[in-house]
């Protein structure tokens, strides 16, 4: 049910507690100012009463009566109240049915219930009261009912009170508009990520440009969604290629050995079968390793063998293996090595990333073409590229290239496992450097391993940019 | 007779690397357990030890360390399981010689096990010879007969190491790994160019030649019986 969704909801229960901490707080500021109103008001009457009684007891005894009377009938609405008493404490003059009991004690004011006369009526109520003693020994009372105050009380409460529904209606409509826009976004995600969960591995959620922590949420679930998605295209297409490079060879060796239980040759021959179908074996044995490493090296397993590495070494190491190799091919190979500050690494495995893509160069550039291997020393981190003047990778299948078992056709027909470039990019992506391919179609090759972590943003003016991360 | 100790606990494994070790010719004895290999390999009697990374009860690590300890100084060949990275850096380091991850080819192990045999303590020496072929490893200067031979660097590496193993079978990736200090299955046409632009150096026409080709296994530097 909805309200009770949105009961638990965080956003709503911040709300409340965030309305009640505005309600406590707001109680709290209503009764200071109360207390600071009503006393100052009260201190004021209190003086009134008191500047009163001391002024009606300067006053010579003779008009002392006769002002009593006046100021008493004048006031008859207010609740004032005035006594004269001789100092047994009969009344002389003024509204006051009998001497009040407690007296306050002279020049101070005080509350006393007091039974006094108004309008004819008798009444008995609270005063503020302030007595005086005279010269001659009579006392005089002067007072104002406490009712003026307990209306300026309902007054200021009743303002409050009209002011906190207001505001508590608020905060409640607030709290319950945030969490159903909250709700909503979560509906949002929810619906998602249930289409993802049903093979719509393309979907992906909603990412505002706001970049508040949902969207920021969203971000990540996105990638690890890119992520989950290449993987399991991975699986895909692995499984297929599994299917050719592992079945072909295996065919092979079934066919050869059923030809010979059929025909029974002379040994020579068995033997070459023999020879045969163990180096097919090997082939195969190959490429189930090097698929057993490409997971491991995915699964990022060889990153605690991570240490200070020097590429400068290593590629040196490269070009001294492959010049031989280059030059009986007669291709014309470059080797330049600039000094490069040592990075974090497994040296094994860049030593193989590199080497597999000088391998690539060497073994699809046609003779008389140029291989350049080259490191130089970039400001945010040593740059490895392999360029050469063969065919390329068109450009629609970068990207695949890198899968597992990828071979663009033309390559199809030359031994290898094709997980040569698959093993690179794993190896690029553990250690969180970016791979590249930045040519012009046609003019041959260029790979680039830079060794730095900062984002390479898609460049979408060079259509031959294809970033790895 | 050369006597070999196994320390195997996979019962197919042992099987295969036995058979392969005795057709060469040495004496081999198997232990399945870390404390039983641990006892052999304590009595010394043993050129070469081959140790699993991962053994019941003691480890392999555990077990060449404490030989180590006791001063034996047996050559160890420590076998481990593939992605061990680190495993193979702490075999070494725990006092191991040499390593193999699995799976590995019978005759690889073969001829590592040959050519850890092969360590005498010998005094340093200053050149290398086989035949009439001179390495100066001061100098670094190659030498046959009265020629002189200008070698690359990696080239002479090559021909070091194949001359320190002089009479010895070493595989491709025994030669790569010597000479590029990298771990790398570089294939076998790679090493086979250097090799075949060391030789075109080394047995010039007319010469008896010394680098010998050795089928399915690797190559050799020695006189031509």
């Amino acid at each position: 049910m909805i309200r009770s969704r949105l009961l638990r909801t965080t956003a709503f229960r911040w709300t409340a507690g965030f309305a009640a901490v505005l309600a406590i707080a707001m109680t709290l500021l209503a009764g200071f100012i109360y207390w600071q109103t009503v006393g100052y008001i009260s201190q004021q009457v209190d003086r009134g009463i008191l500047s009163d009684a001391q002024s009606f007891a300067a006053e010579p005894s003779p008009n002392l009566a006769g002002r009593l009377a006046r100021v008493v009938s004048a006031d008859a609405q207010r609740g004032r109240v005035a006594g004269l008493f001789d100092p047994d404490g009969h009344s002389l003059a003024g509204n006051i049915v009998a001497l009040p009991s407690p007296l306050p004690r002279d020049d101070s004011v005080e509350a006393v219930v007091v039974q006094f006369t108004k309008n004819g009526a008798m009444e008995r109520s609270e005063v503020r009261l302030a007595r005086e003693t005279l010269a001659g020994g009579n006392i005089v009372v002067f007072g104002r009912a406490a009712a003026e105050l307990d209306e300026i009380n309902e007054i200021v409460t009743r303002a409050l009170a009209l002011a906190a529904a207001p505001l508590a209606l608020l905060a409640i409509a607030g709290g319950a508009l945030l969490s159903r826009a909250t709700l909503r976004r979560v509906e949002g995600v929810q619906r998602a990520c249930r289409q993802i969960m049903a093979g719509h591995l393309n979907q992906r959620l909603p990412v505002r440009p706001g970049a508040d922590e949902f969207d920021q949420l969203a971000g990540i679930v996105n990638r690890m969604l890119d992520e989950i998605e290449r993987l399991m295209l991975e699986v895909k297409g692995a499984g297929d290629a599994i299917a050719h490079d592992l079945r072909t060879p295996l065919t092979r060796i079934r066919a050869r050995l059923d030809r010979v239980l059929v025909s029974e040759p002379p040994a020579f021959e068995l033997q070459s079968v023999i020879e045969k179908t163990v180096n097919d074996i090997d082939q195969i044995l190959t490429t189930i390793t090097a698929i057993l490493r490409l997971s491991q090296i995915e699964h990022g397993l060889r990153r605690s063998g991570f240490r200070d590495i020097d590429l400068t070494d290593i590629v040196q190491g490269i070009g001294d293996l492959y010049a031989p190799i280059a030059e009986e091919k007669g291709l014309a190979f470059t080797t330049s090595v600039e000094q490069a500050p040592p990075i974090q690494g497994d040296a094994e495995l860049m030593f193989e990333a590199v080497a597999n893509l000088v391998d690539n160069a060497v073994k699809f550039t046609p003779p008389g073409g140029r291989v350049e291997l080259t490191l130089t020393g970039r400001r945010n981190g040593p740059l490895v590229r392999v360029a050469d003047t063969g065919p390329g990778i068109p450009m629609g299948d970068r990207e695949a290239v890198l899968l597992r078992f990828y071979r663009a056709d033309q390559s199809r027909r030359t031994p290898g496992t094709g997980l040569g470039l698959a093993l690179v990019a794993a190896i690029v992506r553990l250690h969180e450097f970016t791979l590249t391919f930045a040519d012009a179609e046609g003019a041959g090759c260029q790979v680039e391993i830079s060794a730095s972590k900062a984002r390479i943003t898609g460049d979408p003016q060079s259509r031959s940019r294809v970033s790895l991360r | 007779m050369s006597r070999i100790l196994v320390v195997e606990d996979d019962g197919e494994t042992a099987k295969e690397i036995i058979a392969e070790l005795e057709s060469t010719g040495f004496d081999v004895d198997c232990e399945a357990t870390g404390s039983g290999g641990l006892a052999r390999a304590e009595t010394g009697a043993y050129d070469v030890i081959t140790v699993d990374r991962m053994l019941p009860g003691l480890d392999g690590l555990t077990l060449v360390e404490t030989i180590r300890r006791q001063g034996i100084t047996t050559p160890v060949l420590v076998l481990s399981a593939l992605g061990d990275v680190d495993e193979r850096v702490r075999g070494l380091r725990a006092g191991g010689d040499d390593y193999l991850t699995k799976p590995f080819v019978l005759l690889e192990l073969r001829a590592r096990v040959e050519a850890l045999m092969r360590r005498s303590p010998e005094p340093r020496q200053t050149t290398l010879r086989v035949s009439n072929l001179e390495l100066d490893l001061l100098a670094r200067t190659v030498k046959r007969g009265c020629r002189s031979i200008n070698l690359a660097p990696r080239e002479l590496l090559l021909l070091e190491f194949l001359m320190r193993n002089a009479g010895q079978v070493v595989t491709r990736a025994m030669l790569f790994e010597h000479v590029w200090r990298y771990r790398f299955d570089p294939g076998t046409n790679l090493v086979d160019v250097h090799i075949g632009n060391l030789r075109r150096k080394i047995d010039e026409p007319g010469d008896p030649p010394l680098i010998h080709t050795v089928r399915r296994i690797g190559f050799v530097v020695r006189d031509s019986v």
